[in-house]
């Protein structure tokens, strides 16, 4: 029971009500539906709920990733104080993947901007992920 | 088909809703059976959830030796999610409550199927 468990079930629970709900309002308004989830006070207000955590989720992310690339360690036998050779590889493509992330938003879900915050909190999170496993390998040991 | 009385006896047969008439089309018959057991709809999503989670955990425990239950509780879920959002362009064949708890259902499958998951390193 590890903190990856932990975020990664409830970032995806999280995740798949947004989308759901999201995917129910799209269907109805597209095709006109007499039926529309957003009616009810309670899905829509989750809905709301949800995009502004998880908009916080990945700006928060964000910041911390900055903060990774800046912190240093003290060096001793097994480690190197700046941990360039492992932080270079996650920042740097992150912003390159952005733009395609955006590109395929774009054709797959038409540019609706609730699939575009499903998709980059998933990539966010793979990202944090990748930052937790580099600091495992560099720090060698798990983060506070 | 002649009732217990035989050919050229006579049997009444009373119907305990008024029978739809197909010949306006499929839709309108069954348009016409929600409208007058309006439970139908329900317990034709209970049946289509049942049948995709047994259906698919048994035939993978067949095939696997195991099941994995989560996983087809969410695919059973989302099944009666697809059928769900169809229905409900139509009033007559879905209320909002009935597709509110739909979409709660499709939530607590998920919640079941990402806490299943096997623990990692970190």
């Amino acid at each position: 029971m590890g903190l990856i468990r932990y975020l990664t079930s409830i970032l995806l629970i999280s995740m798949f009500a947004f989308a759901i709900i999201s995917l129910s309002a799209s269907f109805a308004n597209n095709n006109s539906a007499t039926i529309n989830i957003d009616d009810d006070p309670t899905y829509s207000s989750l809905k709301d709920s949800l995009k502004t955590d998880t908009i916080s989720f990945a700006n928060k992310e964000n910041d911390s990733n900055e903060a990774f690339a800046q912190i240093e360690i003290e060096g001793s036998g097994q480690t190197t104080p700046t941990g360039g050779q492992f932080k270079t590889r996650l920042t740097t493509p992150k912003k390159m993947l952005s733009s395609i992330f955006d590109s395929i938003r774009l054709k797959v879900f038409g540019g609706d901007s609730n699939f575009g915050v499903v998709l980059t909190v998933l990539f966010v999170f793979i990202v944090m992920i990748g930052i937790l496993y580099v600091w495992k390998a560099w720090a060698g040991r798990n983060p506070d | 088909m002649y009732g217990k009385h035989g050919q050229g006896g006579t049997q009444i047969k009373m119907a305990i809703y008024t029978i739809p008439n197909a010949t306006e089309g499929m839709d309108k018959a069954i348009i016409g059976i929600a409208t007058t057991v309006p439970v139908f709809v329900p317990m034709l999503l209970v049946f289509v959830w049942i049948v995709v989670f047994l259906g698919g955990s048994n035939s993978q425990r067949k095939r696997n030796g195991t099941s994995d239950m989560p996983m087809w509780s969410v695919m059973a879920s989302l099944s009666v999610l697809m059928i769900s959002l169809v229905l409900s362009i139509n009033e007559s064949l879905m209320q909002l409550e009935i597709l509110g708890m739909v979409i709660g259902l499709n939530i607590l499958c998920a919640i079941w199927l990402f806490f299943d998951r096997k623990s990692t390193e970190i």
